[in-house]
């Protein structure tokens, strides 16, 4: 073996520009793929924590006729056990259950139509991210004290001219089609530049819908909103707590945030798909710089293979020769592109990366869950299975020439010019 | 004997046209002989050596390595037996050129299985037999063309081989070095009883046969014993 190694490092080195080029496009090719997958993961967990973090929670428990109609007959009438069995699950982290009444809001001349939701406001901290400073631009979140105190959407309150300390008007209808009606003391005002939660959403305490002076439906909830210690529990979760939430009165339906928001599982998925045929071309310039390098190196080679042939050396001891000679320069192309990778990856992950520069504010207000500046995360299995998949690839180019070479008739190579 | 070859034919075709090489070649080679292939150029020199040698097949006839049937070997028996039994000196650009002389020479030893300090002794040997001692560790682009063809001499004498074929071994090396290179080949049949066959066209060589056959379009035209 020591000789077959001799003679494939040897051509390596014979040829030193080829080498170097062939070398060059295997570690561009694998700092490109590193670099790409690590932005994948370190934007793709940061924007879903974004999304799901604020307000959403990974998933959420309801009636499925909520899902069809969010009206008031589809809540559920006791939300005791829900929040029992969601608290009681050992995947959560944290709950908030929800009362969500849609109806008119006024004030002074001004009404429009908006969601009010009820909320217990301490689980509800716990949950998201709404009572943030950054996001609260006045007053303050309420708490399971504020009786009929309530957190206003920044959009919202500008459209009723509603302002801090005064008082709100909020119509809806009682479970029995009977109109309900409370109002509401504006303690804070919330800029979440999510323009749903801004432009129609008013928080209050759960208790101060469900009393009995306006719906009198103590215990009741239309929804139950969770996170989870991790979010790649979602499955497996969603499964345990839909089984164990059989046999209520109503029926139970748990949904993820990728069955609540659809078009974000399918704008990822493809992402995803752009980043694999990314990958693809990528693969394809690494196969064809490869292959090109050994190809030229077989057929220049020719005669000598025909003389090794002649002398003795079997078939596979001449393809050994040729798959050596790719695997060293594959070898030598991973270890380059690794490591450029890795230091790339690593101080970009420091760093960050300002990718939306230049993008209108506005626009991206839109799009809250994304991060001006990214991160590119190394996710160590990710970068394990790129040089893996990269090496196998070459390995796998290599058996071509390889195979050509092995097949040689010694006589014709011995012919051929070389 | 060594080499029997039975009604040898070989065609070989292009763009539907065939030409043939051989065109019914039976002749005997015996152990220990010293012999000359002499023709013209396309008299079919080569493809006699190739035949013998196993590097290339009959369209028609017999070859037989010391009564084995070579037409009857598979693929790894043929290349087993080159390595074994056949030392090939070639025309030109016969040396592996990313190995040094010793290492060319010690390749067909690796081969063949055999432990380094014996391995690298035999070459050494070799290398000084054929007047190259020094020059081991030179690669074959800074030897000359007569250099090169030594190590090659060298090379096929490593496996220890009962035959060594040589096609045109002078072709093109200058008068006087082929004339030693032709001396060298002729000392060791004489002391080591190897057989030779080489082809030529060459006078000088053809001068230093102990047998000539002389070839011409294929056929053996005269088979003699200077």
């Amino acid at each position: 073996m020591r000789i077959f190694l001799a003679i494939a490092w040897r051509n390596v080195m014979r040829n030193k520009k080829r080498s170097f080029i062939t070398i060059f496009a295997i570690a561009f090719g694998l700092i490109f793929l590193i670099f790409m997958w690590s932005i994948i993961d370190g934007v793709y967990p940061v924007m879903i924590d974004n999304m799901t973090g604020l307000f959403m929670g990974h998933m959420e428990v309801s009636t499925p006729e909520f899902v069809d109609r969010p009206a008031l007959e589809n809540a559920i009438r006791d939300g005791d056990p829900v929040i029992a069995a969601v608290r009681d699950h050992p995947n959560v982290e944290a709950y908030s259950p929800r009362m969500r009444l849609f109806g008119l809001l006024s004030y002074a001349e001004n009404s429009q139509g908006g969601v009010v939701i009820g909320i217990d406001p301490e689980l509800e901290r716990e949950l998201g991210r709404l009572d943030d400073d950054e996001f609260i631009i006045e007053g303050r979140f309420i708490t399971s004290d504020d009786v009929r105190g309530a957190v206003i959407g920044a959009t919202l309150a500008k459209n009723l001219d509603a302002r801090l300390g005064e008082r709100i008007f909020f119509l809806t209808q009682g479970p029995h089609q009977e109109l309900a009606y409370t109002n509401l003391n504006v303690i804070g005002i919330l800029k979440s530049h999510v323009p749903e939660i801004d432009g129609s959403m008013v928080f209050v305490r759960r208790a101060d819908l469900t009393d009995a002076d306006v719906l009198d439906m103590p215990g009741a909830v239309t929804d139950v909103a969770i996170r989870l210690r991790d979010q790649n529990l979602l499955e497996e979760t969603k499964a345990e707590l839909q089984s164990a939430l059989e046999g209520h009165d109503e029926q139970k339906l748990v949904r993820t945030w990728k069955e609540i928001v659809p078009w974000i599982e399918q704008a990822l998925a493809m992402d995803e798909a752009f980043f694999y045929f990314i990958v693809l071309i990528m693969f394809t310039v690494v196969v064809a710089g490869i292959l090109n390098t050994v190809l030229m190196s077989v057929m220049e080679r020719t005669r000598e293979f025909g003389i090794m042939r002649a002398l003795g050396t079997k078939g596979w001891q001449i393809a050994t020769v040729v798959s050596l000679e790719s695997v060293m320069l594959g070898v030598i192309g991973l270890v380059i592109g690794a490591t450029c990778g890795i230091v790339l990856t690593l101080i970009l992950g420091q760093t960050g990366l300002d990718l939306y520069s230049g993008i209108d504010e506005s626009f991206m207000g839109e799009f809250y869950f994304f991060e001006t500046r990214i991160y590119p995360l190394l996710n160590l299995d990710h970068f394990i299975t790129t040089c893996i998949a990269v090496m196998v690839m070459i390995v796998l180019v290599s058996l071509y020439p390889a195979r050509k070479a092995a097949k040689l008739e010694p006589v014709v190579a011995i012919k051929a010019l070389g | 004997m060594i080499v029997k070859t039975e009604g040898l034919k070989k065609v070989f075709s292009s763009d539907h046209v065939e030409h043939p090489a051989l065109r019914g070649v039976d002749v005997q080679i015996n152990e220990g002989e010293f012999v000359v292939v002499a023709g013209p150029s396309g008299s079919g020199k080569t493809t006699l050596l190739n035949m013998i040698g196993t590097l290339d097949s009959p369209t028609e006839g017999k070859v037989f390595f010391k009564d084995r049937d070579v037409g009857a070997m598979s693929v790894g028996e043929r290349t087993e037996l080159r390595l074994h039994k056949i030392g090939f000196v070639f025309q030109a650009y016969n040396l592996i050129n990313v190995l040094t002389a010793a290492e060319n020479v010690e390749y067909v030893l690796l081969l063949q299985g055999l432990a380094g300090e014996q391995r690298r002794q035999r070459a050494h040997e070799l290398l000084e037999a054929v007047g190259l001692e020094g020059l081991e560790n030179r690669r074959p682009e800074q030897l000359s063309g007569g250099e090169q063809q030594r190590v090659a001499v060298a090379r096929s004498l490593a496996s220890e081989p009962e035959l060594v074929l040589a096609d045109e071994p002078t072709a093109n090396l200058d008068q006087a070095t082929g004339k030693e290179l032709i001396e060298l080949m002729l000392e060791l049949n004489r002391e080591r009883g190897i057989t030779f066959v080489i082809s030529s066209h060459d006078r000088m060589v053809i001068e230093h046969a102990r047998r000539l056959l002389r070839l011409l379009d294929g056929r053996i035209v005269a088979d003699e014993k200077p």
